[in-house]
């Protein structure tokens, strides 16, 4: 399931185009509770795009068409973990040096030191994630 | 017969018999020397006739038996053996008229009823003509150490059968010589025969997971170097490629220079608790995520609202929400309280390792918690200027709840005073509040898990007793301390003190 809440009637081409002016973040949430609710704070507090993926297959998928400028991944998703998929992400062409984000209810710390991640336990408060957005994407 | 022989003979006729009449003044003298002996000797002297009527009896039987030589004349010993069956003596008494002493062990019975172990040789009694007369019978009272041998052997059996119900096998290690020997149970629970396993230490390190290994090793030689106690999980793996968790504990002892002799141990198979652990840190992992889920879409969409109406200037009901957040944050501490005491208790409560500015850390707390803390000024007085290593939020977690605790049990008081000092190797933070303080009896234990003073007066204070167990436990792994100083009715002051950082100067 992919929701683009910013331009829900453009295609992916004319979206990836336009990612000078105006950056993406890329949010891998198996829970669409906390999923739509991320994208509906950035939207809402943000001037960035906000992607939403349930699970990291379609992250590697849609990564095809779209660089994103930040990741927000949850920790625990089906599968594979928020840290693995963001080691994959980062050995991907033009991902380099894209900054994450690890949400979750239950940090592993010493896997995001090895790393440049930024970890943020849920629950949260709206102003450390959107600081840290910010600091990010500065 | 020759004339020198029969003169010979004479003269020995005439000497045998002044030897005659010496010797039978000497025999009295004797008897009444062997009568002596005989009677005070502490061993039982029993004599019987061939049918077993008692015709002597000495004082050393009396003392052992407690009944006279006047009572026991012409009865049979069976009496003093009534646990014994006739057919057990007939044998013993053929054996000994056949000329073999006989030499045993018997329970008999005093006078008094009591039980009395005696250690009895029995000898046939001949006449001058080589007859059978009667027989001797010689006792000694064993009781003493009858009754130290089956405590002994209790306790041995006690032992056995406690080690076979806890599934526990025993080894013992001469160090000295390098020579182990294993109990039947350790082969089993190694999955080795007895036959074909030679134990040494070389042997046994075989048989440990190749990723445990390093840390047995270690284990042992720090138990033999640093005279530590030697506690260990680890795996092993069976001929037959079965993976079982063991436990050993074992103690060492030491010669006076203290040079490892032996190391004593017990080795048990704990592969079912290790996997009942497994399930329950699953439980804790799925727990947090699935608790912890709904929490933060409910906090994260309070917020949101909240935002959306300061916005539209909306006072009133941003206030509810505020109330409402207060609510969530409850809940979110009291959820991540229970889980860090899980957590805990599986060893499993991670911590990151960061650079910290303490100074920092403290006000940023203290800041934190005055905006919702309207009923208190706190204030913190003096700064370390210095860096610890350690986790940040957790160390936050130890002064909020201190902070917290501080506002909490002094409804009354309208300040909290945290003070910051530091020494050349540690900074103390104090957290100092003006409020009902805790009775000297519960000082000791309020660090315990779940512990909650049960005063009267102290059941109008919520919580479920778990902070300061977490506080206790978060200090201790930053290698700092955690104390408490308190007067009733005076109010308290907690205490946390922390390893600085020494960094390198360039």
């Amino acid at each position: 399931m992919i929701e683009e809440e910013t331009m829900p009637h453009k295609n992916e081409q004319s979206f990836a185009q336009e990612q000078g002016t105006n950056k993406t973040i890329l949010v891998v949430e198996d829970d669409t509770s906390i999923g739509e609710f991320l994208v509906q704070l950035l939207v809402q507090e943000t001037p960035y795009r906000a992607l939403l993926v349930t699970d990291g297959f379609q992250a590697l998928d849609i990564i095809r068409n779209i660089k994103p400028d930040l990741l927000i991944l949850d920790y625990r998703l089906q599968k594979m973990t928020g840290v693995d998929l963001y080691d994959r992400l980062h050995t991907m062409t033009g991902l380099e040096h894209i900054p994450g984000i690890i949400i979750s209810a239950n940090l592993p710390k010493d896997e995001l030191q090895k790393r440049t991640l930024v970890g943020i336990s849920k629950p949260f408060e709206l102003s450390d994630l959107l600081g840290t957005v910010d600091k990010l994407l500065a | 017969m020759t004339e020198t022989s029969s003169r010979k003979r004479s003269a020995e006729g005439l000497s045998a018999f002044f030897q005659n009449i010496i010797a039978r003044k000497q025999t009295r003298e004797q008897l009444q020397f062997q009568a002596t002996i005989l009677r005070n000797v502490s061993e039982s002297v029993i004599v019987t006739d061939l049918q077993g009527h008692i015709v002597y009896w000495n004082e050393g039987a009396t003392s052992i038996f407690g009944y006279t030589a006047e009572e026991m004349m012409d009865s049979t010993p069976a009496i003093l053996y009534p646990e014994a069956a006739q057919a057990q003596f007939v044998p013993d008494i053929r054996q000994t008229r056949e000329g073999k002493d006989y030499i045993g062990e018997w329970r008999g019975r005093r006078k008094d009823g009591t039980a009395v172990w005696i250690d009895i040789k029995t000898t046939v009694l001949r006449n001058t003509r080589g007859e059978d007369i009667g027989f001797i019978g010689v006792a000694k009272d064993i009781t003493a150490r009858k009754v130290a041998e089956e405590a002994l052997l209790s306790s041995e059996e006690r032992l056995r059968l406690a080690l076979e119900a806890g599934n526990i096998g025993v080894w013992d290690w001469d160090v000295e010589h390098n020579t182990v020997t294993w109990s039947q149970r350790v082969y089993e629970l190694h999955g080795v025969s007895k036959d074909s396993f030679v134990v040494t230490l070389e042997n046994f390190l075989t048989l440990v997971h190749p990723e445990d290994q390093a840390r047995v090793q270690q284990a042992i030689e720090q138990s033999l170097t640093e005279h530590a106690p030697f506690n260990i999980h680890f795996r092993t793996v069976t001929p037959q490629g079965e993976t079982r968790w063991i436990t050993i504990s074992a103690s060492v002892t030491y010669d006076p220079a203290g040079n490892p002799i032996r190391m004593l141990g017990a080795t048990s198979d704990i592969t079912q608790q290790k996997e009942l652990e497994q399930r329950k840190d699953d439980f804790i992992g799925m727990a947090s995520h699935e608790l912890k889920t709904p929490i933060t879409t409910l906090k994260g969409l309070t917020q949101l609202l909240k935002r959306g109406l300061k916005k539209q200037g909306l006072s009133e009901p941003v206030l509810v929400l505020s109330k409402m957040e207060i609510q969530i944050d409850r809940l979110t501490r009291l959820v991540n309280d229970l889980l860090d005491v899980t957590k805990i208790q599986a060893g499993r409560l991670n911590y990151a390792e960061e650079r910290l500015a303490l100074d920092t850390l403290i006000r940023d707390i203290v800041e934190t918690i005055q905006l919702m803390s309207p009923t208190h000024t706190l204030t913190m007085y003096g700064a370390s200027n210095s860096y610890i290593v350690g986790d940040g939020d957790r160390l936050g977690q130890v002064f909020l709840n201190l902070i917290d605790n501080a506002i909490k049990y002094s409804p009354k008081a309208n300040k909290v005073d945290i003070h910051v000092t530091s020494s050349e190797n540690a900074v103390t933070v104090s957290v100092r509040d003006y409020g009902v303080g805790i009775p000297k009896e519960h000082q000791s234990k309020i660090f315990d898990r779940f512990y909650r003073v049960s005063d009267e007066r102290m059941k109008a204070f919520p919580g479920l007793g778990m902070g300061l167990y977490i506080s206790y436990e978060i200090v201790e792994r930053h290698g700092g301390e955690i104390w408490v100083a308190s007067e009733e009715g005076e109010g308290s002051t907690f205490a946390v003190s922390l390893p600085i950082l020494k960094e390198a100067v360039n």
